[in-house]
C-alpha cells in the first residue's frame, strides 16, 4: 500500500440506513475488516457497503478513527490475559465514551464486528468502570438487569461467595 | 463460497463477512430461549462456530477431491504445472477466506485453541491441513516422482525448468505444521517426503555413475570428476532447494563418491606420493578430507614415506665413507624435510595432524639412522659442527647477514628434531668457546642470534653458560683497555717501550668447558714478568681471585730478527704456541740447543714437546742434528739462520690431529656423567615436591620432566635411584612406594 | 439487525471482555445481579486464570505453575485455584497475628505458615512493608520477613539437595540458592534470576542478530564482549572480597555487576546456554575459567569436521578479565609454574561440575564473611558492622554451612567410607547450632528434616533428635510469669529500654530481668561476678545487643543513653518489641506474655 504524496486517498462507507459517508482511506483501516477488503480486493472506487452499522454510529466510530489514525497497530499476539488488565482511559476517549448506554453499547457492537480492537476495548473499560464498586443492586439499576434469583438460590451465592469477604 | 476469487466485488464480500459475523453473534437468541444446562460451559457462539467450521472443511474436502481427480490426467512436468497452478489458486483463495472468517477466527478459532484442542486451526491454516489430508498425501508420490526426473536430467546435463521445482519445494514448506504450535511452522513434512526421497534419489545417481566412471578412468581422473559433482550439487542448493538441505545433500554425496570408492583412493595415494604429484595429492587430501576418518591411513602412509625418503638420502651420505663431512650430513637431512614440508604446505593445506606425522618421520630419521646406528649422539654432534664451521671465520664463505639467518633457522629445524639435546650442547658450548679463545668467531650478531634461538626453543637453563662465556668475552676487553691505561700510568716510558703487548681473556671457572693443561710447563722469564705485572693489576681490582693460566690456549708473535722476507728488508713474523715460544726463546741464548736442555728449560712433557718441536723442523726454522734425528736425548737443535720465506707472518702454531680425536671422546663421557646427574637432581627435585610417590610413578614423572634434554633410558633411572636409596636422599616405603629423606 | 443494543444483549464474547477488566470483588458483585450473568462468570475459566496470574506472582513449585498457564484453559479449574490463594493469604495473616501475639507456640505457627511455601510470599512481603506507624511495625516487619526467610531457605536446601542427589540442576539455580537463602524482596526468586539471565540472551541476539549463524569461536567472543559491555566485568582488586560479589542475584541486579571470576563464568555459561552455546566452567588455581564446546563434528570455526569420535573441540575463555580467548598453553604454564605435578593437570583443565562450583562459591562467601569479621573485630569492638555488610553477614555464613553439609562429602570421594563422610560432616555442626539458636530457631522443622537424617545411626542424630523434641515442647508450653513484686522493687530497668553499657560501651535493650544473677557458678566464677561492686545479688538484665548478640548484664553495669536506638537497634528489636515508642523512650514490649508488668 504505497502511500500517495499528495491528496490522501478517501475512500466511501455506505451505512445500513443508506448513507454514503467519505473518509481517507488511512482512517477506515483502523478498521481490520475494511484494511482486509481493501487489500484482497482492491480499491476500485466502489462504495463499501457495511451492511450492520448505521450513519449516528458509524460517524462516531470514525470520530474515534480520525483522533487515533496514527497510533501504532495492535499487535498480533497480545493474549486476552497476558497483560495487566487497566481499567485507565485517557482524557479524550473518556470524554468520547460520554454517551448514553445505548449508544455506548453500539459502538461496542460495531466496533466488534469492524474489528477495532482499540475502540472495543476502550469501550469494554468504560462498562466495566460502570461495574466497580458497585453493589450487586446498584448494577442491576445501571444496566436494567432483571433479578430471576429464587431466595434459596440468593442464599447460595452468599454461601458461594464467603471466600471473598474481607479482601 | 467460491473458490475462484477472479471478480468478487465489495458487495459479496461484506456480505459474506457480515453473514458469518451475524451467524455467530445471534447466539443470544438461542441462549436466551433454551436456559442451557450449566455443565457445557461454552455458549452458544460456540455450537454455531462449531457448525460452520465443520462445514467449510466439508467443501474443502469436496473441492480437492475434483482436483485431486483432475491430477491424474498429468504426468510429468504436466503434473508440476497443474500441482503448482491449482495451489497457487488453492492458497490465494485460503488467505481470502482467512478474511471472511475473521470473527470466526478471533472468537471461535481462538477459544478452541486456547483450550488446547488439537485439530482445530485458524481458517488459513485450516486450508493447508486439508491440502495436506486431502490432495497432498494423494498425490506427493507422483509429483516427487516428476520432480526427481527433471533432477536427474539436469544432472545428465540438461536445461530444466528450476522454477517448478522451487514451487513444489515452498509447497512442501508450507504444509510443515507444528501439531502442538499451530502459528509455528516445521519442516517435517519436507523433510520426510522431499528431502528423503531427494536424497536417496541423488545417492542412486552417484553410487551408480561413479561406480562406472571408476571402471573406466583413472583414480586422477575419478577424482577430478568426484571434486566437479562435488561443487556442481553444492551450486544446486541456492538455485532452488532449501538452504537446509546443504549438509545432508552434501554427507550423501560424499557417501557415495568419497567413502565408497575410498580404499581405491587410499591405494593411489603411495603412487601419487612416490610420483611426487602435488596437485592430485591435493586434490585426494581434499575428497577424503570430507568424511570421518579419511585422512588417517594416508597420514600413516605419508608418515612411513618421509621416514623412508630420510633414511635413504642418510644412507647415500654414509656410503660417502667413514669421515662425514657435516654440512653434507646435514643438508641432507634439511632436503628431505623441505620437501616434505613444501607438499604438506601446498597439497595438505598445512593442515597440523599431517605437520605431526611429517614430525614424527623426521624425529625418527633424525635420531636413528644409519649414521647414528652406534647411537643417536651422532646427529646432535655432526649438527653442532656444522654449525661451528658455518659460525667461524672464514675467508672462502662470507656469508651474507641474511644467508646467515637463512641457514641458522635452517638448523633449528633438524636441531627442533634432535632428541639428545644436552649432546648437542656439550659440543656446540665447546666450539663456541674455541671460537672466543681463539678468536675465529665470524660475526657476534651471529653468535647471538643463534644463542637466542636455541635459548627459545629450550629454555635459559640450557644457553645460560653460552651467555656467560660471551659475557667473559666482554667484559675482557674492558679490563685489557683499563690495563693498558694502568700500564701507562704505572710504568715508565723505558719500560713502556720495553713491555710485551699483551691481551688477556679471563674466562670464569665452571662456564667455560675448558681443561687444566695436560702438561708441566715452566714458562720463559720474560712472560713470567709479563704475565706477574698483569696478575698484580688483576688483583688490585678483584681481590681474592685467583688466576690459573691455561697455557695451552695461548699464543703469540714473535720477529725473526735474524733474516730477512725473501725480496724485503722486514723480517719475517711467526705465530707461535707459548709452549713453541718458550722453546725459541732459548736460542736468544745460543744458537744451539739440545734436546735435554730443551726439556730442562721448558719442563714440557714429552708428549707436547716433540710435536711441537717437529712443527719447527718441518718448517726448516730449526735443524736437527744428526740430519733426521728423532726428538731425544743427545740430539742437537740449531737455528736455522738462512730460513726463507715470502710471507711476512709464518703460521706455526698448528694443531695437533690426536688432541681433537681426545676432545671427541672427551666430550661423550662427560655427556654421559651429567645425564646421570641430571636425571638424579630431577628424580630428587620431584621428591622433594611430593615427598611420596610410587616407584614406576616416579620414573614416568623423571621422564617427564627431562625428556626435552634427551630421552633417558628407563634402566637409567632406575640406576639413578638406586644410588639415591644408596646415599639415603630416599627410602623404600612399604608397597611399591618411595619416600623422600630431607 | 435491529435487537436494541443493552447489557444483558452483549454477545458472550464482549461480556467477557468486560469482565476481564475487573478486580475480582466487582466481579464477584456482578455475577450476584442475574442467572445469566453469574453463569457466564461461572463458565469462563478465562477470567478466572486472568485473576490468577495478575493477583498472584509467586507460587509455591508444586503448582507447577507455568506448565498451567500454558496448558489448554479448561485443564484447571482455575476458580477454585483462585480461592485456593486468597484462603491461603487470609489464613498466613492470621497466624502472623497469633505469631506476634503470643510466643506460646510461635515455632510452630510459623512453620505452619512456611508449609505454605512460596504461595505466602505476596502477603509476607506487604506486611514486611506495613506503615511506618503500625502499631507492631517493628515485630510485624520482624517475624514476616523471618518467615518468608525460612520459607526461601528451604526452598534453597531443596534445589541443593535435588543436586546431590544428581538431579539436573542449571548453575544458576544452584548458585541462585545463596542469593535466595541470604536476601528477600519482591525480585528476590530464581525466576528473577532466570529473566536477567534470559533477557541478557534476548539482548545478545538483538544485538547480533546473526548470532546463530556465526561459528563457536565468534559467537563465543560476541557473547563475552556483550557481557563486558554490559558491565559485567568482574571486579577490581580493592573490592574483591566484598560479600556481595558471590551472589549470582546480586551481581544480575546490581548497577556495577562487580563479581568474583566464579560468578562472572556462571552468568557467562547460564547465558550461553540460552543461546544454544555449549560452555561449562572450568574451576582452575586461584581463578575460574570458561571452558567453550564446539558442536560434535564441527571446529570451534564451524567449519565441518568428519570424525566419528566423541571428544569436542574446546577453548578457554576468561570472562572475568576479558573477552579474548585464553590459550591452554598460557594455563598448563601457569600450572607448571606453581609446581602441580603433570598428572594433575587434567584436573585444572577440564569442566568442573555444578556442586563443585556451589561448594567454591561457600567457600568464597565464608572468606569473605571471615575479612569482614577480622578487619572489623579489630578496628570496633562490639559494634553493628553487619547492618552494612549486603546480604547480612549471618545468613551468608549460615548458608555455607547448609551448602556444605548438604552437598559436601560425597560417598565415592572418601575412600573412608560412611564413617568418614559424617566425621567431616560432624565438623560442620557446632556452627549451625550455634547460628541456628541464635538467630533462627524456627529452622528447628529444617533441622529435623534435613540434617538429623545425615547423622542417623550417629550418637549425634539422637542428640539432636532429644534436642529438637525439647525445643517443640518449650514452644509449646506458656512462658513462665515474671511479676513485678514492689517488695522486692530491686529491678530499676524495664523491658524496651534502650542502654549503653558502662564499661564496654556498647548498645542494648533490655529483654527480661532476673532479680538476682541466675547463670551457673561456672558462668559466675568466669565473668568475676562476685568482683562487681555489688556482686551477684543485684539485678541481671537479658540484653539484646546492637551486635546482633544475647548478653546478661548486671545492673550497676547499665546506663541510660540520651538518643533514640540507631538503625541497626531497629531492625533487631522487632523480635522482641512492637514499636519504637517515642514518648517513653523505650520500646513497646511484644513479651508482656512473660513481662507483664513491663
Amino acid at each position: 500500500m504505497a502511500a500517495t504524496a499528495s491528496e490522501p486517498k478517501k475512500v466511501t462507507l455506505t451505512t445500513s440506513d443508506n448513507a454514503d459517508i467519505s473518509v481517507e482511506r488511512e482512517v477506515a483501516e483502523r478498521s481490520i475488516l475494511i484494511k482486509n477488503l481493501l487489500e484482497d480486493i482492491g480499491d476500485n472506487g466502489d462504495a463499501i457497503p457495511i451492511p450492520n452499522v448505521n450513519e449516528a454510529v458509524m460517524k462516531k466510530v470514525l470520530e474515534w478513527c480520525e483522533q487515533h489514525r496514527k497510533d501504532p497497530p495492535a499487535s498480533q499476539d497480545d493474549d486476552a490475559d497476558s497483560r495487566k488488565k487497566s481499567t485507565d482511559i485517557d482524557e479524550w476517549d473518556q470524554k468520547f465514551m460520554q454517551v448514553d448506554q445505548e449508544m455506548l453499547f453500539e459502538i461496542i457492537l460495531a466496533a466488534n464486528y469492524l474489528d477495532i480492537k482499540a475502540l472495543l476495548d476502550v469501550g469494554c473499560k468504560t462498562v466495566a468502570n460502570m461495574i466497580k464498586g458497585k453493589s450487586p443492586d446498584e448494577i442491576r439499576k445501571t444496566f436494567n438487569i432483571q433479578n430471576d434469583f429464587t431466595p434459596e438460590e440468593e442464599d447460595q451465592i452468599r454461601r458461594e461467595n464467603e471466600w471473598a469477604e474481607d479482601r | 463460497m467460491t473458490d475462484l476469487r477472479g471478480g468478487m466485488d465489495m458487495k459479496t464480500y461484506m456480505g459474506l463477512y457480515t453473514a458469518i459475523h451475524n451467524f455467530c453473534t445471534a447466539q443470544k437468541a438461542v441462549a436466551g430461549a433454551t436456559t442451557f444446562s450449566a455443565h457445557n460451559n461454552r455458549g452458544g457462539a460456540h455450537l454455531l462456530g462449531e457448525d460452520l467450521y465443520q462445514h467449510l472443511i466439508e467443501y474443502l474436502k469436496s473441492h480437492l477431491q475434483g482436483v485431486q481427480t483432475r491430477s491424474r490426467d498429468h504426468v510429468d512436468e504436466a503434473l508440476l504445472t497443474f500441482y503448482i497452478k491449482e495451489w497457487n489458486r488453492y492458497t490465494t483463495a485460503g488467505q481470502y477466506n482467512n478474511h471472511l472468517f475473521r470473527y470466526l477466527n478471533r472468537h471461535w478459532v481462538k477459544r478452541e485453541m486456547d483450550e488446547g484442542k488439537k485439530n482445530i486451526f485458524d481458517i488459513y491454516t485450516l486450508h493447508l491441513v486439508r491440502w495436506k489430508e486431502d490432495m497432498f498425501i494423494g498425490t506427493q508420490e507422483s509429483v516427487m516422482r516428476s520432480v526427481l526426473k527433471l533432477v536427474e536430467k539436469q544432472r545428465n546435463g540438461e536445461t530444466i525448468e528450476q522454477s517448478h521445482i522451487k514451487s513444489v519445494v515452498d509447497s512442501f514448506v508450507s504444509l510443515g505444521l507444528d501439531e502442538s504450535d499451530s502459528s509455528k511452522s516445521t519442516l517435517d513434512v519436507y523433510k520426510e517426503y522431499f528431502e528423503k526421497p531427494f536424497l536417496a534419489a541423488t545417492g542412486e545417481y552417484y553410487n551408480n555413475e561413479s561406480k562406472q566412471f571408476l571402471a573406466e578412468n583413472s583414480v586422477v581422473e575419478y577424482m577430478k570428476k568426484a571434486e566437479a559433482r562435488l561443487d556442481e550439487e553444492k551450486d544446486r542448493v541456492p538455485l532452488y532447494l532449501l538452504g537446509e538441505i546443504m549438509s545432508p545433500l552434501m554427507r550423501t554425496c560424499e557417501q557415495s563418491l568419497i567413502t565408497s570408492h575410498s580404499q581405491a583412493l587410499r591405494e593411489e595415494f603411495q603412487i601419487l606420493l612416490d610420483h611426487d604429484k602435488q596437485e592430485d595429492l591435493g586434490r585426494m587430501y581434499k575428497l577424503l578430507a570430507r568424511i570421518p576418518e579419511g585422512l588417517d591411513p594416508l597420514r600413516n602412509r605419508f608418515e612411513t614415506h618421509v621416514r623412508k625418503a630420510g633414511l635413504a638420502a642418510v644412507e647415500k651420505v654414509a656410503q660417502e665413507g667413514e669421515n662425514i663431512e657435516p654440512k653434507i650430513y646435514v643438508e641432507a637431512l634439511l632436503e628431505v624435510h623441505t620437501q616434505y614440508q613444501d607438499l604438506v604446505n601446498r597439497a595438505f593445506n598445512g593442515e597440523s595432524e599431517f605437520v605431526r606425522s611429517l614430525d614424527n618421520a623426521c624425529r625418527e630419521f633424525v635420531n636413528r639412522n644409519k649414521i647414528c646406528k652406534s647411537g643417536s649422539n651422532k646427529s646432535p654432534e655432526l649438527l653442532a659442527k656444522y654449525t661451528d664451521t658455518l659460525l667461524k671465520k672464514s675467508s672462502a664463505k662470507m656469508t651474507e647477514e641474511d644467508d646467515m639467518e637463512k641457514l641458522l633457522t635452517q638448523i633449528m629445524t633438524v636441531f627442533k628434531y634432535i632428541e639428545d639435546k644436552d649432546v648437542f650442547q656439550k659440543f656446540y658450548s665447546r666450539m663456541l668457546a674455541k671460537r672466543l679463545v681463539q678468536t675465529t668467531s665470524a660475526s657476534d650478531d651471529a653468535e647471538t642470534s643463534m644463542i637466542s634461538k636455541l635459548k627459545e626453543a629450550c629454555g635459559f637453563e640450557y644457553t645460560n653458560k653460552l651467555q656467560r662465556m660471551f659475557q667473559d668475552m666482554q667484559i675482557s676487553k674492558d679490563l685489557n683497555t683499563s690495563y693498558k691505561e694502568w700500564l701507562e700510568q704505572n710504568l715508565d716510558g723505558e719500560d713502556l717501550k720495553k713491555a710485551i703487548d699483551t691481551t688477556y681473556h679471563i674466562l670464569g671457572t665452571g662456564f667455560w668447558p675448558l681443561n687444566a693443561p695436560t702438561t708441566p710447563f715452566t714458562p720463559p722469564q720474560l712472560i713470567v714478568q709479563t704475565y706477574e705485572r698483569f696478575a698484580r693489576f688483576y688483583n688490585h681490582k678483584h681481590q681474592g681471585r685467583k688466576l690459573s693460566w691455561l697455557w695451552q690456549l695461548c699464543k703469540g708473535e714473535m720477529k725473526a730478527n735474524y733474516c730477512k722476507v725473501v725480496g724485503t728488508k722486514v723480517s719475517p713474523t711467526f705465530q707461535v704456541s707459548t709452549y713453541q715460544m718458550a722453546i725459541l726463546l732459548l736460542f736468544n741464548d745460543s744458537d744451539t740447543v739440545t734436546y735435554d736442555e730443551i726439556t730442562e728449560g721448558t719442563k714440557l712433557g714429552k708428549e707436547t714437546l716433540d710435536p711441537s718441536l717437529g712443527v719447527f723442523i718441518k718448517a726448516k726454522v730449526l735443524i736437527a742434528s744428526p740430519d733426521g734425528a728423532k726428538p731425544e736425548s743427545g740430539t742437537t737443535y740449531k737455528l736455522n739462520t738462512g730460513f726463507k720465506t715470502k710471507k711476512i707472518k709464518v703460521n706455526l702454531n698448528i694443531g695437533i690431529k690426536s688432541e681433537q680425536k681426545q676432545e671427541v671422546e672427551d666430550t661423550h663421557k662427560t655427556i654421559e656423567e651429567d645425564r646421570k646427574l641430571l636425571m638424579q637432581s630431577a628424580i630428587v627435585r620431584i621428591m622433594k615436591s611430593r615427598k611420596k610417590m610410587k616407584h614406576q610413578q616416579l620414573v614416568s614423572e623423571t621422564i617427564n620432566q627431562i625428556k626435552n634434554r634427551f630421552m633417558p633410558r628407563i634402566p637409567d633411572i632406575k640406576k639413578c635411584i638406586d644410588i639415591l636409596l644408596e646415599k639415603e636422599y630416599l627410602e623404600r616405603l612399604e608397597g611399591d612406594e618411595l619416600g623422600y629423606l630431607a | 439487525m435491529t435487537t436494541q443494543a443493552s447489557f444483558v444483549a452483549l454477545p458472550t464474547e464482549i461480556l467477557e471482555a468486560i469482565f476481564l477488566h475487573l478486580d475480582p470483588s466487582s466481579l464477584i458483585a456482578v455475577s450476584q445481579t442475574s442467572n445469566f450473568v453469574k453463569r457466564i462468570t461461572l463458565d469462563t475459566p478465562l477470567i478466572w486464570r486472568h485473576f490468577c496470574r495478575n493477583y498472584f506472582k509467586s507460587w509455591a513449585p508444586h503448582h507447577n505453575i507455568a506448565a498451567k498457564f500454558a496448558g489448554p484453559l479448561s485443564s484447571v479449574d482455575w476458580r477454585a485455584l483462585f480461592i485456593h490463594r486468597v484462603q491461603i493469604a487470609k489464613r498466613t495473616i492470621q497466624l502472623l497475628n497469633s505469631v506476634l501475639h503470643t510466643q506460646q507456640g510461635r515455632i510452630r505457627r510459623i512453620n505452619e505458615i512456611a508449609d505454605f511455601g512460596y504461595d505466602a510470599k505476596e502477603v509476607l512481603l506487604r506486611q514486611c512493608a506495613c506503615p511506618d506507624d503500625a502499631e507492631d511495625v517493628l515485630a510485624r516487619r520482624y517475624y514476616a520477613n523471618a518467615v518468608l526467610e525460612r520459607i526461601q531457605r528451604e526452598m534453597a536446601i531443596n534445589v541443593w539437595k535435588d543436586l546431590y542427589n544428581g538431579k539436573h540442576v542449571p548453575i544458576e539455580r544452584a548458585l541462585g540458592a545463596y542469593d535466595m537463602f541470604t536476601r528477600t524482596g519482591a525480585d528476590v526468586d530464581f525466576e528473577t534470576i532466570s529473566e536477567d539471565l534470559e533477557q541478557l540472551a534476548r539482548g545478545v541476539r538483538e544485538v547480533c542478530p546473526e548470532f546463530g549463524h556465526l561459528s563457536t569461536r565468534e559467537q563465543a567472543s560476541a557473547l563475552a564482549s556483550y557481557l563486558r559491555e554490559r558491565g559485567f566485568r568482574g571486579v577490581v582488586d580493592t573490592s574483591y572480597s566484598a560479600l556481595r560479589n558471590s551472589f549470582i542475584g546480586v551481581v544480575l541486579r546490581s548497577p556495577t555487576h562487580d563479581s568474583l571470576p566464579l560468578i562472572s563464568v556462571a552468568i557467562y555459561c547460564a547465558v550461553a546456554k540460552r543461546l544454544g552455546l555449549d560452555a561449562r566452567p572450568c574451576g582452575f588455581l586461584f581463578h575460574v575459567y570458561c571452558l567453550i564446546y564446539a558442536p560434535k563434528k564441527h571446529t570451534l570455526d564451524g567449519v565441518y569436521k568428519p570424525t566419528s569420535s566423541d571428544s569436542l573441540d574446546y577453548m578457554y575463555l576468561d570472562p572475568f578479565r576479558s573477552s579474548n580467548e585464553v590459550g591452554q598453553a598460557d594455563l598448563l604454564r601457569i600450572l607448571r609454574e606453581i609446581g602441580v605435578p603433570t598428572s594433575e593437570h587434567e584436573g585444572f583443565l577440564s569442566d568442573t561440575n555444578t556442586r563443585e562450583m556451589v561448594l567454591r562459591t561457600a567457600r568464597n562467601i565464608m572468606n569473605s564473611v571471615q575479612t569482614i569479621r577480622q578487619t572489623d573485630a579489630g578496628v570496633y569492638g562490639i559494634h553493628s558492622t553487619w547492618l552494612n555488610a549486603y546480604p547480612d553477614m549471618d545468613n551468608s555464613f549460615y548458608s555455607t554451612i547448609w551448602a556444605m553439609l548438604v552437598l559436601g562429602p560425597r560417598e565415592e570421594e572418601e575412600n573412608g567410607g560412611l564413617h568418614n563422610i559424617s566425621t567431616r560432616r560432624r565438623q560442620y555442626l557446632p556452627y549451625l547450632l550455634e547460628h541456628f539458636q541464635t538467630h533462627y530457631p524456627w529452622d528447628v522443622t529444617l533441622l529435623e528434616q534435613h540434617v538429623i537424617p545425615l547423622f542417623y545411626n550417629q550418637p549425634e542424630g539422637q542428640r539432636l533428635l532429644t534436642f529438637v523434641q525439647s525445643m517443640h515442647s518449650m514452644d509449646s508450653v506458656r512462658k513462665p510469669v515474671n511479676r513485678r513484686n514492689p517488695n522486692r522493687d530491686r529491678v530499676n530497668f524495664k523491658v524496651g529500654e534502650l542502654f549503653r553499657h558502662k564499661r564496654y560501651l556498647y548498645e542494648g535493650v533490655i529483654t527480661g530481668w532476673d532479680t538476682s544473677c541466675d547463670a551457673g557458678e561456672e558462668w559466675i566464677e568466669h565473668m568475676g561476678v562476685d568482683r562487681l561492686i555489688n556482686g551477684r545479688e543485684q539485678s541481671f538484665y537479658h540484653v539484646l545487643v546492637c551486635d546482633k548478640s544475647v548478653r546478661y548484664v548486671a545492673e550497676e553495669n547499665i546506663i541510660r543513653p540520651g538518643g533514640g536506638p540507631s538503625a541497626a537497634m531497629l531492625k533487631l528489636a522487632g523480635r522482641h518489641f512492637k514499636r519504637w515508642d517515642a514518648g517513653s523512650n523505650r520500646f513497646v514490649s511484644n513479651v508482656r506474655d512473660e513481662y507483664p508488668d513491663d
